[in-house]
């Protein structure tokens, strides 16, 4: 590979995201509405193509045709720059994923910091999209916004955390090159490491609130704030928002996939007279990048059922399950992980 | 090498017109922004140099951190939209002073470093500068002042929490105060 | 200390039991996604059972059968008329219009065997106005007037609403018009002669 073409590889490798990332927003859009139509016994978008498949196509088309409403009190540059910063920020999440051994844009060694990090500039842009809008109820749901992402962030980190003591290193590819195995499921974190699984069930909770999701969705409170933060959002700036809660989603679930469900290897066990894959790149890339994305898809569809399961919480209820329950819970698990470590060296 | 130098450049310049936007705006919240666009080259320019993990913990910390607590005081303290700094220079003299000490003091540290350029890119790397290396250089050369930190944030920590804690409800008398009393005669 | 430690595990067992409850309505009722409701009838004797899957019916494509003797849409037999105007008057919202020209032509008989004395050049029935209170099919002494199973007439243009059960086209009704107008006259004259002979 010559040098001087990585960059424009680069870009190469961005666009090809963004259109992954846009189509699967698309369908994730579409899945939700099926799923909770299916939970509520209804039947969902049914009239553009077959069972509604068209429909969020058509939506989004309709969102990008539609005019861009600019409140006439609102901060005009905050206001256009908010929902760039939101969606770039999750966006840029994606370069430091490996989708399988050497499917990485940007293999960072201290990759998952740097996802966690990205994603803690999404803030930036929440508030300044409720400030910039000049509107009460956005200003409420990015200051709730805002101080729930904050406090949510530290079980997660926790949780991640007293995974990464156990692999030893921030480097993705490496956590997920750890996971490999003959034995297949048993050699994910997860399984190899018992207590990753409430690390897990912390994170995962953490997630749903970082992402504003049902039951933590108070800064979107339809029956209180309106939208929360994208009230006054039309057209493609308000498609930016959803396509960001979408990718948002999909980002942390494959981080949770990588860390602690053996990234992209498959749950099943090397089966003698199974093809074998090795020499082939791009056929490891494909299954590897399948395994990934189908777990990472399978935890997708796991915050949209919970989202049409739970009600909302309370303010002081979202504090108490962060600082009473996850946080110390997480302490915990990294003072376990730390004494399997200790234990290992020593035997 | 040109795309690095490139990138470089496009960090620096973004650094410098964040540092101007803080120091010429009257609006709080451009400057506010201005400091986030600053923070976020800085980190690129760490990141590009191959301190990656530096970089990293420049954004959790400067942005995640320290810049949302400023974003939030000042969205929840200023109105909305027209409320602007008052014109005028304070102590400009003095501002002018200290911009040349930490200038001057800046260059003394910088210049006698050992840099040795990254043979690829041309733009000075730092030895170290990853995680591993920080890692375990805080836990054996630094570990005294790392400890001390620790034990730093875990004081303000419990301060915070004791801070914001409950107050131990005052014993009520239910003779005298019926202001809280569910039924009011 | 302990008893701290208790209250701070308390919640959680109801936390599980709240989970499983929830997730497990939920999920109850996604794996019976399959299944869908058939549009059943009124006459269905599960009309009234609780469906299992989905409840929605897609209605221009699927529509649930309705009763023969439905009562919505208006319909005039127009031959079975006698213009008696009862039912504009009982009409609640004033829906109905009716105009009547005499005559002396034999006008035959409806199927009820009532004598037809008067021409029908309106009837008009304004179904946006109307309320479907069915007195109108109550006073009608002929049973001409009754209302239909149709349900699903919606129109884009409101004067579409408008039904006219007339029999008489505009120019007849003009010539229809003169001539009981003549009728009249002759009628007026001929009492005159009548009184003036008398006297």
């Amino acid at each position: 590979m010559e040098e001087a073409s990585i960059p424009y590889l680069g870009l190469l490798a961005g666009g090809i995201a963004f259109g992954g990332i846009a189509t699967y927003a698309l369908a994730g859009v579409y899945a939700e509405r099926k799923v909770s139509a299916f939970i509520q016994d209804r039947l969902g978008p049914m009239e553009t193509g077959p069972k509604g498949l068209f429909q969020t196509a058509a939506d989004i088309l309709k969102l990008l045709m539609k005019e861009h409403i600019v409140p006439s009190a609102a901060d005009k540059i905050l206001f256009a720059i908010a929902p760039l910063l939101v969606f770039l920020s999750v966006f840029a999440g994606f370069s430091a994923i490996p989708f399988a051994p050497g499917l990485v844009t940007a293999p960072l060694n201290a990759g998952l910091l740097f996802v966690l990090a990205i994603i803690s500039i999404e803030v930036v842009g929440i508030l300044m999209a409720g400030w910039g809008s000049n509107n009460k109820y956005a200003l409420i749901g990015a200051v709730r916004s805002v101080s729930q992402i904050i406090s949510y962030e530290i079980p997660a980190a926790l949780a991640l955390l007293s995974a990464i003591v156990m692999t030893g290193t921030l480097d993705l590819q490496i956590i997920g090159m750890q996971q490999d195995g003959e034995w297949g499921l048993l050699h994910w974190n997860a399984i190899r490491y018992p207590h990753l699984i409430p690390a897990f069930l912390i994170y995962f909770t953490a997630i749903l609130a970082e992402t504003n999701r049902a039951p933590f969705d108070l800064p979107e409170a339809e029956s209180e704030l309106i939208a929360g933060f994208h009230t006054e959002y039309s057209g493609f700036r308000f498609a930016l928002f959803m396509l960001a809660e979408y990718a948002n989603m999909l980002l942390l679930s494959i981080l949770a996939v990588l860390v602690f469900f053996g990234a992209w290897h498959s749950p099943i066990p090397d089966i003698p007279g199974m093809p074998d894959l090795s020499g082939h790149s791009v056929l490891i890339w494909i299954s590897g990048a399948g395994w990934l994305l189908g777990k990472s898809l399978f935890l997708v569809i796991l915050m949209m059922w919970i989202r049409w399961t739970l009600p909302r919480v309370r303010p002081d209820q979202l504090m108490v399950i962060c600082w009473k329950y996850l946080v110390p819970v997480g302490l915990g698990l990294i003072f376990i992980s730390a004494i399997w470590q200790l234990v290992r060296i020593y035997t | 090498m040109t795309e690095s130098v490139l990138i470089f450049w496009i960090f620096g310049l973004a650094i410098l017109f964040g540092g101007a936007l803080v120091a010429f705006t009257r609006n709080m919240i451009y400057a506010a922004s201005g400091l986030f666009l600053s923070l976020f080259a800085i980190a690129g320019i760490f990141i590009l140099s191959g301190a990656d993990f530096l970089g990293i913990v420049q954004i959790i910390v400067y942005i995640g951190g320290v810049l949302i607590l400023l974003l939030f005081g000042v969205m929840l303290t200023r109105k909305t939209t027209g409320d602007t700094l008052p014109p005028g220079s304070f102590r400009l003299p003095l501002g002018i002073g200290m911009s040349i000490l930490l200038a001057v003091c800046m260059i003394l540290v910088i210049l006698p470093g050992n840099y040795e350029a990254n043979p690829e890119t041309g733009i000075p790397v730092l030895d170290d500068g990853t995680t591993s290396g920080i890692g375990v250089q805080m836990l054996t050369q630094y570990l005294l002042p790392f400890e001390l930190v620790s034990f730093l944030l875990l004081t303000t920590l419990v301060g915070a929490a004791w801070l914001a804690r409950r107050k131990p409800a005052q014993p009520r008398n239910l003779l005298t105060s019926d202001s809280d009393s569910p039924i009011k005669p | 200390m302990a008893s701290l430690f208790i209250q701070w595990l308390k919640p959680i067992g109801s936390v599980i039991r709240s989970f499983r409850l929830g997730f497990g309505l939920t999920w109850s009722h996604f794996k019976k996604g399959n299944k869908r409701q058939k549009p059943k009838g009124i006459a269905d004797p599960d009309y009234f059972q609780q469906s299992e899957g989905l409840v929605t019916i897609q209605y221009p494509h699927e529509q649930i059968p309705v009763p023969d003797q439905g009562r919505y849409r208006l319909h005039m037999e127009t031959e079975d008329c006698i213009v008696c105007d009862q039912c504009a008057r009982i009409c609640p919202v004033d829906c109905i219009t009716i105009e009547g020209i005499k005559t002396t032509d034999d006008l035959g008989l409806t199927s009820d065997g009532t004598k037809k004395k008067l021409y029908l050049p309106t009837f008009d029935i304004d179904m946006a106005k109307c309320c479907y209170c069915g007195l109108c099919t109550t006073v009608c002494p002929t049973e001409c007037l009754t209302m239909t199973k149709v349900y699903d007439f919606s129109e884009t243009d409101r004067d579409a609403f408008t039904y006219h059960y007339g029999n008489l086209s505009p120019e007849e009704a003009k010539v229809k018009q003169q001539e009981a107008e003549a009728l009249e006259e002759a009628r007026k004259a001929a009492k005159l002669a009548a009184s003036k002979a008398s006297a």
